[in-house]
C-alpha cells in the first residue's frame, strides 16, 4: 500500500506533486516537501542501512543532522552524491538511493554475517589481532569491508566558486532564537546574515506548539522572517555553518535547489563581525538492550516526522525517558492516532504530567527502563522492567510495539562553540555539556546554550542581538524583547541523568554508526583507555561522518561511571570542523584543472597554433614547444629547429619575458642598489646583462637591463620571475628607501617580443621596413634602439640567448601576430624556422647560458657561476652584497658552474645525476648534473653542472664520475660553454 | 506556511567600519581581508655592511617572534607594503600603517 504511514492531513508537504524515487532496489513515492528519510517512513520502510563494523540493521533515529545510520549514496540523472544523510536528502522525482554497508542490498547484505561473531570482535579487535604477522597483510582485506559510501569520480557537480563575504552579524539557526538575535540586530542597524541547515527555517518550531506574540509559533515564523527579509536580513536555508575559524572566520556550504538535479553547492568565507550561535539541541538515545533495532527513534524525532512531513513512524508506541520533555512527543504521536504507552525512568515524573498523561489516555509506566526490544528487521515488541535504582523488583511489562521513541534528555549543539575556541562546562542539572566563557566574538543562546524553554530562547536571542549591536555599533534596537510560551502546556525539560541499564550481558548500544557498545567502553576503561581522547581511538567511539552527535556524551559518561568520575571531569574530545561531511569539490569549487593556476598566454597564440605548435605550459605561460612538421617526433623537431639556428636562423615568441619599467629621477640610483652589477655607469641605449640576488646572496634571478633613458631603465626578469622581481622592486622601495623618487610600472603584457636569430637573420631584417639604424655600427650587440618597425611602434635590441647574432623587435602587444606573420614570410628565403622553448634551452646550454632555479639551486652565489667582476669592483651597497663575504660565501669547495664532456658513447649524461668521488671505498657526491643535452651542432651530448671546487677542476682538466641508478659514467669537467667558446658568431 | 521552501534573500552591501579582526587596513584600499595580505618578514633595520659577519646573520635569520605585541610587515595585493602591528595572543590587530611612512 502506497505512503501507508502517510497521515491524511498536515504536514509541509505537497499532496499535488507525488515525486517517485527508489530505495535500496525498491520504488517508492513521496511528495513534494518531504526528505528521503520522512518518505521512508511514509512507506513503513524500517529498516535504512546496516552499521559499520558488524553490519547490524539499522533504522532512521533522527531526523535531522545527527542522523547516524541513514546514510546513502544518492543518484539524481547524471549526478552522484555519496554518504548522504538521508534526513537531509530533499525527496526529487528519480532520485536513485542506495543504503551504505550492504551488498547487493538490505536483506541479502553479505556481511550481515559479521553481526554473529560480534563477541569474538569487540573494541580494540583489530589493533590486537591483526598486527601478526603485519598490518600490511591484512590490510588490504580490512580496506575492502570499511569505508562508507561509495564516490563516482565520473559524475560530478557543476562547481561554482567559492565566494568571501563580510557582514555585521551572522545568526547561525533559524529557530526562535535566533529569529529574536536577527530581529534586534536589524532594528539596530546591523548587516544581518542567518543560515539555517534545513531547507526550511523555525527550527523546534517546526514540530513544537507554541504562541510566539499571541500568534501560532509556525506563522510567526515565517511572517516574522518575510518581515526581516524585507529589512534586509540576508536568510540562507541548506546552508551549512561547517566550520568556525580564528577572527570569526566563518565556512559555508550553500546549497541551492536546482531543476532535476542534485543541489549546486558554493562554499563560502564569511568574516563576521559578531555571531549568533543559535544552533539548537539534539536529543539523545537512552542506552539500553537492543537499542539499535530498526524502529528505536529518537523521541522528537517521531514528532517532527509527525508534525513537519506528516507520517506516522508507528501505530503501537513505547516512548521511554528520563525527562518532562518527551511528554511532548507522546502527545504529539498519540494526536496523530497511535496508540502510546510511555515508560518513565524516573519514579516521580510529577502530577501536572501524569495528568496530562491521562487526559490524553496515554498508559504511563514510572520508575521502569526499556530492557528488551523484539524484532531484528523492524521492532516488533519491547519490555520495560524496573530501574536498577528502583527498591522493588520484578514487575516488568511486554508490550506489542512497533516504535519504540527514546528521549535520554538534550544536547545543547555546541560543536561551533567548540570549534570558535570556546571551552564547556558540564551541568548537571541538563545532563549536558554547556557553553563557557565565548573566547572570540561570539555568543551562544538559546538550547545552544543550555536553556530549552521557548521564553529563555527568545530572551537570550533578543539580548544576544542587542549585545552585538551595542558591540558594534554603541547603539540599541529599540525593541522589547519577544514573548512566546509553549502551548502543548506540559513545558520544563527536567531531566535525570540515565547513561545505560544494568541489564547483564546485554548489548546497549552507545555509538550507532560506529557499533559501540556500552560493554566497549567499559572495555576501554578496564584497558586503562580513561582519556575520553583516547577512548575515542580505541573503541572509534564518535568517529567518521557522525562525530558522535548522539553518542558523545552517553559515551563520556559511561566512562565517567567505568572510572568513578562525574562527566564534567571526564570532559568532551575536541569538536574540530567540519559540523557535517562537505565534499572536497565544493571547497575546491573552481580551483581545478586549468583554473588552479591562471593561464597565460601569449598575445599571437593563435598564430602560433596555425604553424603547427606544440604548447606547453611553462610556470604561469603557455609557450611553443617546438613546431613538429608533418610526421615529425618531438626530438627530431627540436634537433631540426636548433640547427636551423645555428645555420640559417630562427624566428622565437619571447613575449613572455618581463619587461619591467623603473622609472624616476633616483631610477640610476635604485636599480644600483639593488641589482648585483652596476647599472648607474650604463650609457642610455645600451643592455647590460645582470644578476639580481637576495639578502642572502643566492641568485634569484637573471636577465638584460636596458638604460632607455637617464631616468628609466627596462628589466627584463625570466618569463616566471616577473611577478616575484615587481614585489621585491616594492619592497626594497617601500620598505628600505622611501626617500628614493622611483616608480614601476609593468609592460610585460603591452609589449610582444619576437626574437630572430642565426647566421642570416640578417638578411631577413634587410627586408624589414624601419626607420631604427640597425647596422653593426650604430647598433651593436648588447644595444637597442627604439622607432618604428612596419609602421608600428618598436625596440631593436641586439641581444642573444642562442649565441647567434640575434635581434629582438618588441611592439605593441596587438601587433604581435602580424610581425611573426610578416617575419616569418621575409625569412622563408633564408630557410628561418620557428622555434620554441625547447630547442631554445638546448641552445642556450651548449653556450654555458643559465636557467635561474636549474642551472642554480638555493645555496648558488654569483661568484659560484663565475661571475667575479662586481663582487671585486662594485663599491656601492646592493641587495645581497654583504653575503657574499661570509665565511659560508668563501668557503672553497662551494659548487661552482661547469660544463661536463661526456668521455663514454652511451649518449647524454642523465639530469639530476650526481657527480661523485670515491673516498675510502665510498662514493661521495660532489654536485649534480642540471641541464644535459645531445647537442645537434657539435653531434655530441653536453652538460651543465655544478661540482664542488669545479672551476678549479675543471682548469686542470680533472675527471670525475657521473653516477645515476647504479651506473658510473666517466666525464671531464670543462668551462660551461661548449660552443663558440670566444663568442665570434654574436658580433 | 506552505510547503513552497523558503528561498535566499538578496546580499546586502558589506559595512566598511568593521571592528578589528584578522582583517587589515591597506593605505590605498582600505579595510580588507587577511587573505589579500601576504606575509614579508618582521621590519628589521637593515644593518651597514660593515657589520661583522654574526651581526649580518643575526638581521639575515633571526625573528623576534614575540608572544604578544607583534610587528610585521605585509604586501597588500595592490603593491602597498603595510606595517602591522598585531597581539599575537589575542589576534588583535592594533594598527596598519604604510611601510614607508613607518620607516620615514
Amino acid at each position: 500500500m502506497p505512503q501507508r504511514h502517510r497521515l491524511a492531513t498536515g504536514g509541509e508537504i505537497d499532496r499535488s506533486r507525488p515525486l517517485s524515487f527508489l530505495f535500496d532496489g525498491d520504488r517508492y513515492e513521496g511528495y513534494a516537501g518531504d526528505s528521503l528519510a520522512s518518505a521512508l517512513v511514509a512507506n513503513g520502510v524500517k529498516l535504512v542501512g546496516r552499521s559499520f563494523k558488524y553490519h547490524r540493521p539499522r533504522g532512521l533515529f533522527a531526523a535531522g543532522a545527527e542522523e547516524p545510520n541513514g546514510l546513502a549514496d544518492i543518484t539524481l540523472g547524471d549526478q552522484h552524491e555519496p554518504n548522504a544523510r538521508a534526513t537531509l536528502v530533499e525527496l526529487a522525482e528519480g532520485l536513485i538511493a542506495k543504503p551504505v554497508n550492504a551488498e547487493p542490498d538490505l536483506l541479502r547484505d553479505r556481511y550481515a554475517i559479521l553481526d554473529r561473531f560480534a563477541r569474538f570482535i569487540p573494541a580494540g579487535f583489530y589493533y590486537k589481532t591483526f598486527m601478526r604477522p603485519t598490518w600490511a597483510l591484512w590490510e588490504p582485506r580490512i580496506r575492502k569491508m570499511a569505508g562508507l559510501g561509495r564516490l563516482d569520480p565520473a559524475a560530478q557537480k557543476a562547481p561554482q566558486a567559492a565566494r568571501h563575504a563580510a557582514c555585521d552579524l551572522l545568526v547561525v539557526g533559524s529557530g526562535p532564537t535566533g529569529i529574536a538575535a536577527a530581529r534586534a540586530g536589524l532594528a539596530a542597524g546591523l548587516s544581518v546574515w542567518m543560515v539555517e541547515l534545513e531547507n526550511r527555517p523555525g527550527g523546534q518550531l517546526l514540530w513544537r506548539e507554541a504562541e510566539i506574540e499571541g500568534q501560532p509559533a509556525r506563522d510567526w515564523v515565517s511572517e516574522t522572517l518575510a518581515a526581516l527579509q524585507a529589512e534586509g536580513l540576508h536568510l540562507m536555508p541548506r546552508t551549512l555553518a561547517a566550520a568556525y575559524y580564528d577572527h570569526n572566520r566563518i565556512a559555508l556550504l550553500e546549497q541551492r535547489p536546482a531543476a532535476d538535479r542534485l543541489p549546486d553547492e558554493r562554499l563560502w568565507l564569511l568574516r563576521a563581525g559578531r555571531v549568533v550561535l543559535a544552533t539548537g539541541a539534539q536529543e539523545r538515545p537512552l542506552v539500553f538492550p537492543d537499542n539499535d533495532r530498526p524502529g528505536v527513534m529518537s523521541a522528537a524525532a517521531a514528532a517532527t516526522y509527525v508534525r513537519r512531513y506528516a507520517v506516522l513512524p508507528g501505530y503501537r508506541v513505547l516512548v521511554a525517558t528520563n525527562n518532562d520533555d518527551a511528554y511532548e512527543s507522546a502527545l504529539v504521536l498519540k494526536q496523530a492516532g497511535a496508540a502510546v504507552t510511555l515508560a518513565d525512568l524516573r519514579s516521580n515524573p510529577g502530577k501536572p504530567l501524569l495528568a496530562a498523561m491521562e487526559a490524553a489516555e496515554i498508559r504511563v509506566i514510572t520508575g521502569h527502563q526499556p530492557v528488551a526490544v523484539e524484532g531484528e528487521l523492524a521492532v516488533s515488541g519491547a519490555r520495560v522492567g524496573r530501574t536498577s535504582t528502583s527498591r522493588r523488583r520484578g514487575d516488568s511489562h511486554d508490550l506489542d510495539v512497533d516504535l519504540v521513541a527514546v528521549s535520554g534528555g538534550w544536547s545543547p549543539a555546541v560543536h561551533l562553540f567548540s570549534q570558535s575556541g570556546g571551552k564547556l562546562r558540564y551541568d548537571p542539572t541538563i545532563a549536558g555539556f554547556r557553553p563557557k566563557q565565548a573566547v572570540q566574538d561570539c555568543e551562544s543562546a538559546g538550547a545552544a546554550n543550555g536553556d530549552f524553554e521557548l521564553q529563555a530562547c527568545l530572551q537570550q536571542g533578543h539580548a544576544a542581538g542587542e549585545a552585538a549591536a551595542y558591540a558594534l555599533t554603541g547603539k540599541s534596537s529599540g525593541l522589547e524583547p519577544l514573548n512566546g510560551h509553549e502551548s502543548g502546556g506540559l513545558g520544563g525539560h527536567n531531566v535525570q541523568a540515565f547513561w545505560r541499564t544494568r541489564v547483564p550481558n546485554a548489548r546497549q548500544w552507545v555509538d550507532f554508526q560506529n557499533d559501540v557498545t556500552a560493554k566497549d567502553v567499559a572495555l576501554a576503561a578496564r584497558e586503562g583507555y580513561v582519556s575520553v581522547e583516547h577512548l575515542k581511538r580505541y573503541t572509534t567511539l564518535g568517529m567518521a561522518t557522525d562525530q558522535g552527535k548522539t553518542s558523545n556524551i552517553n559515551g563520556l559518561a559511561i566512562l565517567g561511571e567505568e572510572t568513578k568520575r562525574d562527566p564534567g571531569a571526564v570532559g568532551t574530545t575536541t569538536f574540530r570542523p567540519p559540523y557535517l561531511p562537505l565534499s572536497l569539490a565544493a571547497v575546491a569549487g573552481l580551483r581545478r584543472g586549468e583554473l588552479v593556476s591562471t593561464r597565460r598566454c601569449l598575445p599571437a597564440k593563435r598564430v602560433h597554433e596555425a604553424a603547427g605548435a606544440v604548447l606547453r605550459d611553462y610556470g604561469l605561460w603557455q609557450r611553443p614547444a617546438y613546431y613538429p612538421l608533418a610526421g615529425e617526433g618531438e626530438e627530431q623537431a627540436i634537433k631540426r629547429e636548433a640547427l636551423a639556428v645555428r645555420r640559417q636562423g630562427g624566428l622565437m615568441d619571447g613575449s613572455s619575458l618581463g619587461k619591467i619599467a623603473v622609472v624616476g629621477p633616483d631610477a640610476a640610483t635604485f636599480v644600483n642598489r639593488l641589482y648585483y652589477n652596476r647599472l648607474d655607469n650604463l650609457k642610455p641605449g645600451r643592455l647590460r646583462y645582470c644578476l639580481l640576488l637576495n639578502e642572502t646572496g643566492v641568485v634569484l634571478d637573471d636577465g638584460v637591463v636596458a638604460r632607455q633613458a637617464e631616468n628609466r631603465y627596462l628589466l627584463s626578469p625570466s618569463s616566471s620571475h616577473t611577478d616575484h622581481v615587481l614585489h621585491m622592486l616594492e619592497e626594497w622601495h617601500q620598505g628600505e628607501w622611501p626617500d628614493l623618487k622611483v616608480s614601476f610600472l609593468d609592460e610585460t603584457q603591452a609589449w610582444a617580443t619576437l626574437s630572430l636569430c642565426g647566421p642570416r637573420v640578417q638578411e631577413v631584417m634587410g627586408r624589414l621596413e624601419t626607420d631604427i639604424a640597425w647596422d653593426d655600427g650604430e647598433l651593436p650587440h648588447m644595444a637597442f634602439a627604439e622607432g618604428r618597425v612596419e609602421g608600428v611602434p618598436a625596440r631593436i635590441a641586439r641581444v642573444s640567448f642562442t649565441g647567434e647574432r640575434g635581434y629582438e623587435i618588441s611592439v605593441p602587444a596587438r601587433y604581435a601576430s602580424a610581425l611573426w606573420e610578416r617575419l616569418s614570410q621575409l625569412g622563408l628565403k633564408v630557410g628561418m624556422t620557428p622555434f620554441g622553448i625547447e630547442a631554445l634551452s638546448l641552445l642556450r646550454a651548449e653556450k654555458g647560458y643559465i636557467l635561474i632555479g636549474r642551472d642554480t639551486d638555493g645555496t648558488t652565489l654569483p661568484q659560484d657561476l663565475g661571475m667575479t667582476g662586481p663582487l671585486a669592483k662594485k663599491e656601492v651597497d646592493y641587495v645581497g652584497r654583504r653575503s657574499l663575504w661570509t665565511p659560508e660565501a668563501k668557503r672553497e669547495n662551494r659548487r661552482q658552474l661547469v660544463g661536463l664532456q661526456v668521455l663514454d658513447e652511451a649518449g647524454p649524461f642523465a639530469n639530476g645525476a650526481h657527480v661523485v668521488e670515491e673516498v675510502g671505498g665510498d662514493l661521495h657526491s660532489i654536485g649534480y648534473v642540471t641541464s644535459s643535452f645531445a647537442s645537434p651542432a657539435l653531434g655530441k651530448p653536453i652538460a651543465l653542472g655544478l661540482v664542488a671546487m669545479g672551476r678549479a677542476r675543471a682548469a686542470s682538466g680533472d675527471k670525475v664520475e657521473v653516477f645515476h641508478l647504479g651506473q658510473r659514467r666517466p666525464a671531464r669537467l670543462t668551462g660551461p660553454c661548449a660552443y663558440d667558446p670566444t663568442g665570434s658568431r654574436l658580433a | 506556511m506552505s510547503a513552497e521552501h523558503a528561498t535566499s534573500s538578496p546580499l546586502p552591501a558589506p559595512r566598511k567600519d568593521l571592528p578589528p579582526m584578522q582583517r587589515f587596513t591597506c593605505p590605498y584600499c582600505g579595510i580588507r581581508d587577511e587573505s589579500e595580505f601576504h606575509y614579508i618578514s618582521e621590519p628589521k633595520p637593515r644593518p651597514a655592511s660593515s657589520v661583522d659577519d654574526k651581526t649580518w646573520g643575526r638581521y639575515l635569520y633571526y625573528e623576534h617572534n614575540s608572544k604578544g605585541t607583534h610587528e610585521e610587515l605585509y604586501r597588500h595585493v595592490c603593491g602597498a607594503l603595510v606595517l602591522v602591528r598585531r597581539d599575537t595572543v589575542t589576534h588583535r590587530v592594533l594598527s596598519c600603517r604604510p611601510a614607508a611612512a613607518a620607516e620615514a
